[in-house]
């Protein structure tokens, strides 16, 4: 996120906190689907994540006052949604911190398809060059990439949400997450992994 | 890091080695190797594509009911008193 975004947001952040309603919307309509997408991510539960983005929108709406600039604003209220999920989730005894998932050992490819020495077995097949706006137009390609990301382990289901999904820079995620950049990369690699091998059942 | 980099080392660090982040002798050799080898080609092609599909999955729009329902249950906590 560049100087004139966190420029234009501050503005925006100035007319919220002015009573101008438009700009609320405008801040709503702009980040809703994001956060709802995000604590889809973290929650693993469509009625939690619905539960835990109301709540945090009320803790944006009360809080924006405080919010002091230090990191881009939609890195703040993703902050906000995981101490929601977080509050909701610890009741429940499912939640996993970020860190330790990436910090648990996980093959990235399959270590089968490696000799003893570390090296491929096989060549893996080359996928026909297509633009991935054509290989999207099929359904099955579609649904594999949304089964797999379905299944992701939640910090690399996180991860990949804001960096591939939402298209945030990694220095956000790390902020919005608290994790290390070492830790990001590791989640977001075995992440796009396992949604390669997904995509590589139905691939030509 | 071994100046022989195995393809399964080297895939481990494929997101690494292409968002930058091996300096020096690691990236060197990470890059040697990643353009010696053909079937570690083939494989950072698949995920260069999976990346690609990703990054162009239709980003998700916020419903205008869901937008309105916010917008009503702001001005219903406004309303209330805090404490």
């Amino acid at each position: 996120m560049g100087a004139a975004d966190r420029e234009q947001e501050g503005a925006l952040v100035g007319r919220i906190l002015a009573g101008d309603a438009a700009a609320l919307r405008l801040l709503i309509e702009r980040e809703h689907a994001t956060l709802l997408r995000f604590a889809r991510a973290i929650t693993r539960d469509d009625d939690l994540a619905q539960e835990v983005v109301q709540d945090a929108w009320i803790r944006i709406h009360r809080s924006l006052a405080t919010f002091e600039k230090r990191s881009s604003l939609r890195t703040w209220m993703a902050r906000i949604v995981i101490n929601r999920a977080k509050t909701l989730t610890v009741r429940a005894a499912r939640w996993v911190p970020f860190a330790e998932e990436a910090e648990a050992h996980e093959d990235a490819v399959d270590p089968a398809c490696f000799t003893p020495r570390g090296f491929w077995r096989e060549s893996p097949s080359r996928w026909h060059a297509e633009t991935p706006e054509r290989l999207l137009d099929r359904q099955q390609v579609t649904a594999a990439i949304q089964a797999e990301i379905a299944e992701l382990p939640t910090a690399q289901r996180a991860v990949l949400t804001l960096r591939d999904l939402e298209g945030w820079d990694s220095q956000e995620v790390c902020n919005a997450l608290e994790i290390s950049e070492s830790n990001q990369r590791v989640l977001l690699h075995r992440g796009r992994s396992r949604v390669r091998a997904g995509l590589a059942k139905v691939m030509p | 890091m071994s100046l022989v980099l195995c393809c399964r080392d080297a895939m481990t660090r494929l997101t690494e080695g292409s968002e930058g982040a091996l300096a020096g002798a690691e990236g060197a050799t990470f890059a040697l190797h990643l353009t010696i080898c053909a079937r570690c080609k083939a494989y950072r092609t698949q995920l260069e594509t999976t990346v690609g599909v990703l990054r162009a999955m239709p980003r998700e729009e916020s419903e205008t009911e869901d937008v309105e329902a916010i917008l009503r249950l702001l001005g219903d906590t406004d309303a209330e008193p805090r404490g």
